[in-house]
């Protein structure tokens, strides 16, 4: 003979409480996402060959192609070359400091990581001056940044040709 | 109202009355009563078979016939429906049965929590479906203007910084390629 339904149905409120506290325990134990990496790279536009820029470097990734249009929109210059490129994590709410070169070093706040992915960032572009007292703020901003779209940072001039800052969230 | 017995003593005597047989007349009765008693039922029964008839037909036949027939109609559709009827009832009881197996209290709380998790955690929305957006941006320079641009194929935004004073040709921009994990600051802590 089967067993009332009303058993049934307190074993299933048992089992469903049982279930939502196991998960509402072991929810907040799983493993938070890795924080995003940024890459900022730094580029050397100019209509020349670049020889007035000896610290250019391999374009290994081929980022100068991938990214040529849009650099194009920062400058009316021909040529680009990569000069430098920096890594990092960004930590929610820490800053760090990307420098594809030493002279330019950008610091970056990860203030939140929004609903679709994308991180807020705080961040300001520094000029190194000889002396430190001398440091320049050069432009700062408050930006959404997704990797799918990166941030260009068209900076000062310099010998022939324009500095040109990206900054990209890896995938 | 109660119904009194009838004691065994009446019941012979109805019998008695009646002129049924093996009804002798009960003891200590007297005779003659007892025969007034049964001539007068014997009138009573005479009476009634001559003013009461014996076969009663029904007052309008075509009438009665007709519903005769529609209930012989309706119950044949209601043989008819029959089967589906008893098909709907066991499906019923299948799923009475399986609702009732041990393992289904299980399977039933495991699915309802999965759905409660992932009605509480929705899927993160694409992020393709909103790109870079720059919030504010500003330069403390002097006589500098600031420019935000979509590149026409949508795949950067370009922060242009105008009138910054150029970088000292004779000073090298020395290019660095570093992969290294940064030393975290504190934040706002140039």
């Amino acid at each position: 003979m089967m067993p009332p339904l009303h058993r049934h149905s307190r074993r299933f409120i048992t089992a469903l409480c049982a279930a939502w506290a196991a998960w509402t325990t072991l929810a907040p134990l799983q493993a938070a996402p890795p924080p995003p990496q940024l890459t900022a790279l730094l580029f050397y536009a100019t209509d020349g060959d670049g020889s007035e820029a000896p610290e250019k470097m391999p374009d290994t990734s081929g980022d100068i192609k991938r990214y040529e249009k849009a650099l194009r929109q920062a400058t009316t210059a021909r040529h680009f070359h990569l000069i430098g490129k920096h890594t990092a994590e960004a930590q929610a709410r820490f800053s760090i400091w990307l420098k594809p070169s030493p002279q330019f070093p950008l610091q970056l706040e990860n203030t939140g990581t929004m609903p679709d992915g994308a991180i807020t960032l705080y961040w300001i572009l520094w000029q190194k001056e000889t002396l430190p007292i001398k440091d320049r703020e050069l432009v700062k901003s408050t930006t959404i940044l997704t990797a799918k779209t990166p941030l260009i940072i068209a900076g000062p001039q310099w010998r022939n040709g324009r500095l040109i800052f990206l900054v990209r969230k890896e995938s | 109202m109660k119904d009194e017995p009838i004691s065994p003593q009446d019941s012979q005597m109805t019998r008695w009355i009646d002129a049924l047989p093996d009804a002798p007349l009960p003891e200590g009765i007297n005779i003659d009563e007892a025969s007034r008693e049964r001539a007068a039922a014997a009138a009573v029964a005479t009476l009634l078979r001559q003013h009461v008839p014996l076969r009663q037909d029904p007052p309008y036949p075509d009438f009665f016939n007709a519903q005769v027939l529609k209930k012989i109609r309706d119950e044949e559709a209601l043989l008819e429906r029959a089967p589906a009827t008893r098909q709907a009832a066991s499906w019923r009881d299948v799923l009475g049965q399986w609702l009732r197996t041990p393992w289904m209290t299980g399977a039933t709380a495991a699915a309802c929590t999965a759905i409660a998790i992932f009605a509480i955690n929705p899927r993160p929305l694409d992020e393709a479906s909103s790109g870079t957006r720059v919030l504010t941006v500003f330069s403390p320079e002097p006589n500098t203007t600031t420019r935000v641009m979509t590149a026409a194929d949508q795949s950067a935004v370009v922060v242009s910084v105008d009138g910054l004073s150029a970088f000292p040709s004779d000073r090298l921009v020395v290019g660095l390629h570093t992969t290294e994990p940064q030393s975290l600051v504190a934040s706002h802590q140039p």
